[in-house]
């Protein structure tokens, strides 16, 4: 019999589970297609200025503030799913085996809690700037909220997905697999 | 005092399993509250997330990743191996020098050494079993090139040393090419000198014949021309590394789709790992800069310098010590999460000391390379053994020669710095 099996509430982080994955998605398909138009942007910008000395001159502001934060924080949650981190477990996996597995789900929620904490605050900084339409003015007058809005939405779904792993079958807590067959 | 519980706060939280992104930052948060009021921190972490994200020079990670990733498609690896031994061919042990310089030429190409070894290791280790190499000598010769990767620009290690010690990215893949080809260089030596003393480790010379006219699936030469490109642009100063690194992203998918080595299946595993690695790295970055402000309250480097000055030590001998304990925790630990964790404190004391950041970059990368194939935790000597499913104690058994090479090729770079330095403008 598997742990998952006699889990109180395993059908209900199935579910959560659920409902978590197509955001994730989501998130991936915009990180992806914030990087490719950063490649695209940035070599054109390079391109027009050696060759034509007519820069894309929007491209710095429009990388740094907007795409950089977006493809960052949108591929979070999808990462760590599919075993995006280092983590040393020669130590733990030392201890007792009926040990392991809890001490893997606290480390989980402290690091929920931390990045939710940064989601909770990097929420509140993004409606204080919705509020007072705060904009760097420049060659385009660029609203700083759109900076912000990945912030709480990346790290909520981080937050959401260690959550279901810290409190998830054990086989999902030291994720070793290379999954990219969903792609 | 405040620094030391801060450390231990740290190690505590890594020891315990919780990953080096999380952990750095749990840290950084329980040590700050040591010094700082709680509300300072939680606007501290906004910020620090917010900067860390939206920091143009963040864009070398994924662009160089991005680049490694559509070049490594549809069996690049095996043509460049297969183009390589048609140059060795007329030498003793010429598949595994085709491995070192194939090896050499995708980590012009890649910025991961796990990535390089990983290719190699599927397009290098039949191959050479084929030609009858001992498993133990093909599996060292391949974790070994697998590692030039991160000496060789464009490399992520010297992006991120780059980012944490705010030290010129260009001027470190600069400084990284003559280390690099001597270390390519070195390990030439060490296989034939090896193959020498230990003639049964080697090919049968008519099998490795016969294996030098095998026909490669594409061309490889578009990719030696980005390669040269990226590589001349990064020596030449021409155009920014934020730049090369977008434009030798689009340079590969280009050539991935111009010699049809990208398919559907193949350009969604690039863009996925490059994402993976890419937000990795970055949640490292963030949290360790939360911990870089505990770090900076504490102000351990003045402290450290006042200790040395005190005590009378010399200059050479701390860094020596220093050394040691890179190399020491390239043994055991992960090399992003040593560079990440460490420069901040070792390159600040070094330069406080005299010597050149440039040239420390290089020192520190020169031990993470040898900490990849160094037991226990060598990772590369892992992902070769799993890739070729030979055992880990051949494997480790393979790579001891190199490692006394790694050792001298270390000295050197430690007792003339201008071999990193000259061709730094």
């Amino acid at each position: 019999m598997t742990d998952d099996a006699v889990r109180p509430g395993a059908g209900f982080l199935t579910f959560l589970d659920r409902l978590l994955r197509p955001l994730e998605m989501a998130g991936l398909a915009i990180s992806v297609a914030f990087m490719l138009l950063v490649m695209v942007l940035i070599s054109m910008d390079a391109l027009m200025r050696y060759l034509f000395k007519a820069p894309l001159t929007f491209q710095f502001q429009l990388t740094e503030d907007y795409l950089l934060v977006g493809l960052v924080m949108m591929g979070l949650a999808w990462s760590f799913r599919t075993g995006g981190y280092i983590r040393i477990s020669g130590l733990v996996s030392l201890l007792p085996h009926a040990v392991v597995n809890p001490v893997f789900r606290i480390g989980l929620l402290l690091s929920a809690g931390y990045i939710g904490a940064a989601a909770w605050m990097t929420g509140r900084k993004f409606l204080q700037l919705f509020r007072s339409g705060e904009a760097v003015i420049g060659v385009v007058d660029w609203p700083v909220y759109m900076s912000w809005i990945w912030l709480p939405v990346g790290l909520g779904l981080l937050t959401l997905r260690l959550i279901l792993v810290a409190l998830g079958p054990v086989e999902d807590l030291d994720i070793a697999h290379d999954d990219l067959d969903e792609l | 005092m405040t620094f030391l519980i801060g450390i231990l706060f740290l190690l505590g939280f890594i020891a315990v399993g919780i990953p080096i992104g999380f952990a750095l930052g749990l840290a950084g948060i329980a040590s700050l509250s040591l010094v700082v009021p709680p509300h300072l921190i939680l606007s501290l972490l906004s910020q620090v997330a917010h900067e860390t994200a939206a920091s143009y020079v963040m864009v070398t990670i994924p662009m160089f990743v991005l680049m490694a990733e559509f070049l490594s498609c549809g069996g690049i690896a095996q043509d460049l191996l297969i183009a390589c031994n048609r140059l060795m061919r007329r030498l003793r042990g010429g598949m595994a020098l085709a491995t070192v310089l194939a090896g050499a030429v995708l980590a012009s190409a890649s910025g991961s050494s796990t990535a390089s070894a990983a290719s190699m290791t599927r397009a290098a280790y039949p191959v050479m079993r084929e030609a009858g190499y001992a498993s133990s000598f093909a599996i060292g010769t391949i974790s070994v090139a697998g590692t030039l990767a991160i000496m060789i620009p464009p490399s992520v290690a010297f992006i991120l040393y780059g980012l944490m010690t705010e030290t010129s990215i260009g001027k470190l893949f600069v400084a990284g090419v003559v280390p690099g080809i001597l270390t390519a260089l070195g390990y030439a030596l060490t296989i034939a000198i090896t193959l020498r003393l230990r003639p049964d480790l080697g090919p049968k010379p008519e099998l490795e014949a016969k294996l030098s006219t095998r026909a490669g699936k594409g061309r490889v030469w578009p990719v030696g021309v980005l390669i040269a490109i990226v590589v001349g642009c990064l020596y030449t100063g021409i155009a920014t590394p934020t730049e090369i690194s977008a434009l030798g992203a689009l340079g590969a998918l280009a050539i991935a789709l111009g010699t049809r080595r990208i398919d559907r299946t193949n350009f969604g595993h690039a863009v996925g790992n490059t994402i993976r690695t890419t937000t990795m790295i970055i949640t490292i970055i963030f949290s360790a800069h939360m911990f870089g402000y505990f770090i900076s309250f504490t102000k351990i480097t003045d402290a450290m310098l006042a200790w040395i000055a005190n005590s009378g030590t010399s200059a050479t001998t701390v860094m020596l010590i220093v050394v040691l304990i890179y190399l020491a925790l390239g043994m055991i630990m992960d090399q992003a999460a040593i560079i990440i964790l460490t420069s901040p404190i070792t390159a600040p004391l070094m330069v406080g000391l005299g010597y050149d950041p440039i040239w420390w970059g290089v020192i520190i990368i020169k031990t993470a390379e040898i900490g990849l194939v160094s037991p226990p935790m060598g990772l590369n000597v892992f992902v070769t053994s799993a890739a070729a499913k030979s055992d880990l104690r051949s494997g480790f058994f393979g790579v001891l020669p190199f490692i006394a090479t790694e050792f001298l090729i270390l000295a050197a770079l430690l007792a003339f710095p201008a071999l990193s330095l000259a061709l730094v403008w």
